[in-house]
């Protein structure tokens, strides 16, 4: 052969111009440089299978920048075009340091789709390893660092689904960036193009850094965890240079490495490494993405806990998994119990993404439900939490609210028929009308546009309802929505439309139930849904009907199928509805029938205690259930028993005051128990207990009086417990002997009440925190204070 | 200086047999070499991935057996040999013509011969220029290899040059002259290697 060969064979590169010549060749072969308008084309940096980087300058600012073409890329389609181009918007949002800027994008002449990117300076992460070499702790630092601005671009709703060392470009300060964010999918390589055909010993592109979900079939279905899984191998093959397992068979036996079999040890490839990165990996590398590290942060955090010696989530032993498995076997109920949360959302977000199927409509949702989520997590929820602690904050509140319904009411014609996409659209509207005027939450106050919001999500509550008619919680949502439309009519006070609108929640709540034979979806919200109608029933004065729907939340509560995690909480619930049932007896002139209702709940009350004695709110729900008991004794002239339930009560609110003396709500418990204990006292003549209590109260109603000189209802509550001293010691003084001490000094002491009572309601006037309801109080007083003058002494 | 796998530790590691980065280098390595020279040879470019693909098949065969003996002749002799082979082949399929014993007797026309040759040649340095730059691209920055691209191999204007890359007109001399001799240098470590 070699005498065959040209006579400069030895020295061409020698040569200066014989090198040249080859330079120019070379550069021959690629082309002249693509022209993009806008954009000076400066050089070619680098070339790969997808396409060609070059180094370029924004005209108009002057700025290098980089630019990627992607090669034998004619969309099929207008749609397919499109669809790149939300992507690089969203991708464009991006605004991390660990992540290569997106400028723009678009499509050239040519019809070869085009980035352009902020220019970094350095080469991709395998090639920096082999300069830098593989040292265990720089190289997690290293990774922790890029998991840093995955799990930064996760946040946003973009998963990269094409994460291995090309992606990652080390600059020349040896900082990493992540580049070519979510656009693997975009770029998949059209049929014609066999370069990565399966033969033995080909790499097969991206396949051996793909998680097993990605290869098991549908890549779309990649969510956080499967971008968690390929940084593994990336770090398993910085640290070793090796693979977790063989990915140099034929196309069927690497996918079957990937899919089925366990990840190495890195230890077992180099012995050198540390065992805690062998239980980091073999976490990250876990082929169910339920037992892997579920966020990008969670693996970082875990190498900086390695790196700093401190404990880490990932245990070879698996009491971890375990644990995990039983907790989301339990989560349901806890979301439940923990309300609207912003974990909930995000769970529920990335849940029902999974399930999507239609591939076509993936990459168009994978934006949207990014857009939506961000619109649902950043603003609606960290920004308005932060803003409502924040006293003086209502324009900007509101401002949030306005921003939020002009992006929600943009995306809403995309819903068309997507599930993901319009559950996040639902949660968004149903978060709005949270924040413009839900009665559980601090609000805007404005009520009537919370309704509208909820309407809007009720629309898309239903139409998800009737497409998934055996998804129990589709169904329930639909309940729960108008759940939260009929709180806020009775807000209101439009009792009459929050009945028909709780009413209406009742059959979805039952379809919820028929399609969930063995959990308990929708059943809290159900209960919730008859313990309200009872209470708005009750407003009315429809006492039968009251009664009636509490006891449809009692026989509802006892079809419980759940497991029973929290039983002082189902105890306290269990108190309710008999607690509402007693006073609706009253009510209704029933009280025997109360006192046992009234019975039954303290019962259950005393249950919760046991089972939760440090929990205040049981403490406070027996005082209260203890005052009723009291009223319900007293109107059955059992004064005795009474006294002793009032005894109680006050003694349960005053250990509640002592572990918190200075607790507004505690004290304001205190000074209302003790206005019945005097009460009590007055009616059965004991004239120091009822003295004392009365003038304990008011002493503490003042305090609070003085604590928010602009609360009205303070300044009624002062009003209302001088009005009571007054009454009780005028019937007190009646009952003493005429001309005696003790009647002089009662009638002195009513005068005083009534006087006070009276100058409170003037005070009040001259404040304008008088409402129309007080108007008739003022003459009562006076009434009541000439009683006293004409009583003889 | 660079770790990089050498030529030789390469060829030893593919004849070890399961070594998937191994056989990953070897086609990052030569299979544009590979589908260059099928281009010139007259093949689609649909049928050179496919020529990579026979070439990497016979290799995957016969490599394990393989020992890099210089005795023997030189890697690339043994690889365009393969190539070659592989393209007749091809061609022969696809008219649809006879048995693999005659291909020797085809390729001896002896102008066809240097003509084979001398492509096979000119896709090697090639290839040995890549291979360079990719160290280049290690160790110099992106405005030197923008600077020595525009100025040395385009043939710009030195101040131009300069201009377009935002360094000094001496910049962009030092730039070339400093990537020319590591180019010189690198290709040598590398036909070294190779034997």
């Amino acid at each position: 052969m070699s005498a065959n060969a040209p006579p400069s064979e030895a020295s061409w590169f020698e040569e200066h111009d014989l090198l040249l010549g080859e330079l120019r060749a070379s550069s021959e072969r690629r082309g002249p440089l693509p022209s993009v308008p806008g954009y000076a084309f400066v050089s070619e940096l680098a070339r790969g299978g997808q396409g060609a980087v070059y180094l370029a300058r924004q005209e108009s600012t002057r700025r290098p920048v980089a630019i990627k073409v992607l090669l034998h890329q004619s969309f099929a389609s207008p749609t397919a075009r499109r669809r790149f181009e939300r992507e690089v918007e969203l991708v464009a949002s991006l605004d991390h340091p660990g992540i290569v800027r997106v400028f723009d994008g678009g499509v050239t002449a040519d019809g070869a789709p085009y980035l352009v990117m902020e220019h970094v300076d350095g080469v991709p992460l395998d090639r920096h390893v082999e300069v830098a070499g593989r040292d265990p702790r720089v190289t997690a630092s290293l990774l922790a660092t890029v998991l840093d601005a995955l799990h930064a671009a996760h946040v946003r709703g973009v998963i990269h689904r094409d994460i291995k060392p090309r992606n990652v470009l080390v600059d020349r300060e040896g900082r990493p960036r992540l580049v070519d964010f979510g656009l693997a999918r975009e770029t998949a390589r059209p049929a014609g193009d066999r370069s990565e055909l399966s033969v033995r010993g080909q790499f097969l592109g991206s396949l051996p850094w793909a998680s097993p979900e990605q290869a098991s079939g549908d890549p779309g279905l990649a969510d956080v965890r499967s971008d968690v899984y390929s940084a593994g191998v990336m770090l398993f093959h910085a640290l070793t240079g090796a693979f977790p397992y063989p990915v140099d068979g034929s196309l069927a036996e690497t996918l079957h490495a990937i899919t089925t079999r366990d990840a190495a040890r890195p230890s077992a490839v180099r012995r050198d490494l540390p065992r805690e990165l062998d239980a980091i990996l073999q976490m990250a590398l876990a082929k169910a993405p339920a037992d892997r590290y579920q966020s990008a942060a969670a693996f970082a955090a875990d190498l900086r806990a390695f790196l700093a010696g401190g404990p880490m989530q990932a245990r070879s032993d698996g009491a971890l998994v375990i644990a995990r498995k039983t907790l989301r076997r339990y989560r349901l109920v806890a979301m439940v119990s923990a309300g609207f949360s912003v974990a909930l959302l995000l769970t529920t977000a990335f849940a029902v993404r999974q399930t999507l199927v239609a591939k076509e409509r993936r990459a168009q949702a994978e934006t949207r439900f990014g857009q939506v989520r961000s619109i649902a997590n950043d603003f609606l929820f960290t920004l308005h939490e932060d803003l409502v602690r924040l006293p003086g904050s209502r324009t900007a509140r509101e401002r949030v609210v306005t921003t939020a319904l002009k992006y929600l009411r943009e995306l809403e014609p995309d819903a068309d028929d997507d599930a993901a996409f319009t559950a996040e659209l639902a949660s968004a509207w149903e978060r709005v009308g949270d924040i413009q005027g839900s009665p559980l939450t601090p609000n805007l106050g404005q009520t009537a546009e919370a309704i509208a919001s909820y309407r809007e999500a009720l629309t898309f509550r239903r139409r998800l309802a009737a497409a998934a008619p055996q998804d129990a919680q589709r169904q329930a949502e639909v309940g729960i929505t108008l759940n939260l439309i009929g709180y806020a009519q009775a807000y209101l006070s439009d009792p009459m439309a929050a009945i028909a609108t709780l009413e209406e929640a009742v059959p979805w709540f039952r379809s919820a139930r028929a399609a969930d034979p063995l959990g308990d979806t929708g059943i809290v919200d159900w209960v919730s849904n008859r313990d309200r109608i009872a209470d708005v029933h009750s407003l009315v004065g429809h006492h039968a009907e009251a009664i009636a729907a509490l006891r449809e939340a009692q026989s509802i509560m006892a079809t419980s199928r759940g497991p029973v995690t929290e039983p002082a909480r189902v105890a306290a619930n269990r108190a309710v509805p008999p607690g509402k049932i007693a006073f609706a007896l009253m009510a209704l002139g029933r009280p025997e029938e109360a006192l046992v209702e009234s019975q039954r709940s303290i019962e259950a009350i005393r249950d919760a205690t046991r089972l939760a004695p440090d929990d205040a709110r049981h403490r406070r729900s027996l005082n209260a259930a203890l005052n009723d008991l009291g009223w319900i004794l007293t109107e059955l002239g059992r004064l005795d028993e009474a006294a002793a339930a009032l005894h109680e009560s006050i003694e349960t609110i005053r250990a509640l005051e002592r572990v918190d003396p200075t607790d507004p709500l505690t004290r304001q418990d205190v000074s209302y128990t003790l206005i019945k204990v005097g009460e009590l006292a007055a009616r059965r003549g004991i004239a120091n207990e009822a003295i004392d209590a009365l003038r304990e109260a008011q002493r503490i109603r003042t305090e609070l009086r003085q604590a928010s000189p602009t609360d009205g209802a303070a300044w009624r509550r002062e009003m209302v417990v001088q009005a009571t001293l007054g009454s009780a010691a005028l019937s007190l003084a009646e009952r003493a002997p005429l001309g005696s001490a003790e009647r002089v000094k009662l009638l002195d002491q009513s005068r005083t009440a009534f006087v006070e009572g009276i100058r409170l309601l003037e005070s009040m006037r001259a404040e304008r925190l008088l409402l129309d309801s007080d108007g008739g109080a003022i003459d009562e007083l006076r009434a009541e204070l000439a009683r006293v003058d004409a009583t003889q002494r | 200086m660079l770790a990089r796998t050498t030529h030789i530790t390469l060829l030893e590691r593919l004849s070890a047999g399961n070594d998937g980065a191994a056989w990953g280098e070897f086609m990052d390595r030569y299979g544009d070499l590979l589908r260059g020279f099928g281009l010139r040879r007259g093949l689609a470019s649909m049928d050179c991935d496919d020529l990579v693909q026979d070439v990497v098949a016979n290799l995957v065969t016969s490599m394990p057996a393989f020992r890099y003996d210089p005795a023997r002749g030189r890697f690339r002799g043994y690889l365009k040999t393969i190539a070659v082979r592989a393209i007749l082949r091809r061609s022969f399929q696809k008219r649809g013509q006879g048995a693999l014993e005659t291909l020797d007797a085809v390729a001896v026309d002896t102008a066809a011969l240097e003509e084979t040759d001398r492509q096979w040649e000119s896709e090697w340095r090639q290839y040995h220029l890549r291979v360079a730059m990719r160290t280049v691209e290690v160790e110099f920055g992106s405005a030197d290899r923008a600077a020595f691209q525009r100025y040395a191999v385009d043939g710009l204007g030195a101040k131009e040059t300069a201009e377009l890359v935002g360094l000094s007109v001496d910049q962009v001399y030092q730039a070339k002259s400093r990537i020319m001799r590591r180019l010189a240098e690198l290709i040598a470590e590398q036909t070294r290697e190779e034997g």
